[in-house]
């Protein structure tokens, strides 16, 4: 196959034949499972950590609720935690997605298809383990039903591509000034306290509520509580509001993912 | 541009800039600035060539081997390459700490295109060729340098590509394993197609390649047999 590299790209010409695919299958295979082993790597519980940690997580929220003597329900809580988990976790994944654009393989350039189709099917894998043990817990302990309890395993899945999409855009700016990184790590905090995660919207009142209006988590996670038969605002909430978040986000993961060739491309020389 | 049929690599007018972050007493947030690695280049290289690249460090040789490869953008100009094209720099195709060698290098060869047929083989020549005994099975995180050299360098050399770029990859392991990597090199040079050597060993540079370039802070200086190559970069570095 003939390879052309130029300022704008690195092309192959041609069709991709049967050998070529199964070869980019199989680095798909070795780059996912690189990626959960790295995120075990030697602990004993490995992988079964992700699903662990928005348990562990609420619970500790939880006991600081009694401590404080708080009437909150325990499902908002695990609802509102695991979702905004998620929304961190895949937005610092889609960060870093451009750190590394050889696939782990140092020996040979991977086609980007290759980069691409490991990220999604890692961030399927990723959100499935990091909603499941909540998802069983309230299926099992706290009476939701079958129909609530598949509504936030796709709402996780939803919310999970956003939010990595959100953070594949930001990753050239993050490259280039790693700053970025702090300050969303900041932003991530503050809104972890003043988003409904811990608190469903209703329980908020005047400016805070008014914010909460314009930030998209809001609308996942109510909604989410709604589908699960908790307390929700989401009826009450303007769904125009929704649908524009929806478009922009949507939008974004497109775009995050169809630059994905051009910015691997563009970063290999920024240091 | 179409790639002339007896050409393996063809590179034009080609470019490198790297953007380089600096913080100086007159900007102490720091800025990026471009430094030119690469300068107007134009190389073509035949099918089944064997190059050697000579030149002092940093003159752009490891930054030419990645740009042939597809891993670095070039701010200018082209280059086309024909087949499979792997780069030997270290010894480390990917190595997973975590797995055995065994491991690693049964799911390193599936990535890297080897049949699960040809694969017992593979393992086999590896296993071979490393001869690091019940080390191979166990953890790779806890390898010496010298063991993941051995792997990582039995392993690349087992690979099959048409483009075959070498960048100072003889650098590990004792003196015995020395003396076998370079028999080994010597197989794999002659299974692969065409050959690119980055190196400071004038030896190897003058027993197996054909043709030497010389590269001078991201210039060509000289581009011929390699003998001459080599007595040039010889008379370039004694006189400074």
């Amino acid at each position: 196959m003939e390879r052309i590299i130029t300022l704008e790209a690195c092309k192959e010409v041609g069709d991709l034949g049967p050998e070529d695919l199964k070869l980019d299958r199989d680095r798909m295979k070795f780059i996912l499972k690189k990626k959960f082993r790295h995120l075990s790597g030697r602990k004993r519980l490995g992988l079964v950590w992700v699903v662990l940690d928005p348990i562990v997580i609420s619970l500790v929220y939880l006991f600081v609720f009694t401590v404080l003597r708080a009437s909150t329900s325990v499902q908002t809580v695990f609802i509102g935690i695991t979702l905004f988990r998620l929304t961190q976790n895949s937005l610092k994944t889609g960060m870093n997605s451009i750190q590394d654009f050889t696939g782990g393989l140092k020996a040979e350039r991977v086609r980007t298809r290759v980069l691409t189709g490991s990220m999604i099917r890692y961030r399927i894998i990723d959100n499935l383990l990091q909603s499941l043990g909540v998802a069983l817990i309230l299926f099992i302990g706290y009476g939701v039903d079958f129909k609530g309890t598949i509504s936030f395993l796709i709402i996780a899945q939803v919310i999970g591509f956003l939010s990595e999409g959100v953070g594949m855009n930001l990753a050239p700016l993050a490259k280039k000034i790693p700053d970025l990184t702090n300050l969303v790590n900041y932003i991530l905090m503050i809104l972890f306290f003043a988003a409904p995660a811990l608190y469903p919207l209703s329980s908020t009142q005047g400016i805070h509520y008014k914010l909460n209006e314009f930030h998209p988590f809001t609308y996942f996670v109510e909604t989410a509580r709604y589908l699960m038969n908790e307390q929700s605002e989401i009826l009450n909430l303007d769904y125009r509001i929704f649908g524009f978040f929806l478009v922009v986000l949507v939008a974004l993961i497109i775009r995050g993912y169809s630059l994905i060739d051009k910015l691997r491309w563009r970063m290999t020389t920024w240091s | 541009m179409v790639l002339e049929k007896s050409n393996a690599i063809d590179i034009t007018d080609f470019s490198v800039n790297y953007h380089i972050f600096k913080r100086s007493r007159k900007k102490p947030l720091g800025d990026f600035e471009n430094f030119n690695a690469l300068k107007n280049l134009e190389i073509s290289i035949k099918d089944g060539e064997i190059v050697a690249l000579l030149g002092r460090n940093g003159a752009g040789k490891s930054t030419l081997l990645k740009c042939i490869a597809g891993l670095l953008r070039p701010s200018k100009g082209k280059i086309v390459t024909k087949g499979r094209v792997i780069l030997l720099a270290g010894a480390d195709p990917g190595f997973i700490p975590q797995l055995t060698g065994r491991q690693n290098v049964i799911e390193l060869a599936l990535a890297y295109g080897i049949s699960k047929k040809e694969l017992p083989k593979f393992i086999e020549s590896i296993e071979e060729f490393a001869d690091i005994g019940e080390a191979f099975d166990r953890n790779f995180s806890g390898y010496s340098s010298g063991m993941r050299g051995k792997v990582g360098f039995g392993f690349i050399t087992a690979l099959k590509p048409d483009i075959l770029l070498m960048d100072e990859t003889l650098g590990v392991g004792d003196r015995e394993f020395r003396k076998k990597a370079a028999k080994r090199l010597e197989e794999f040079i002659e299974r692969s197609g065409t050959v690119i050597i980055s190196t400071h060993s004038l030896g190897l540079a003058k027993d197996i390649c054909s043709r030497g370039i010389v590269l001078d802070k991201g210039n060509i200086i000289i581009d011929s047999d390699a003998e001459e190559a080599i007595s040039y970069y010889i008379n370039m570095t004694d006189t400074g």
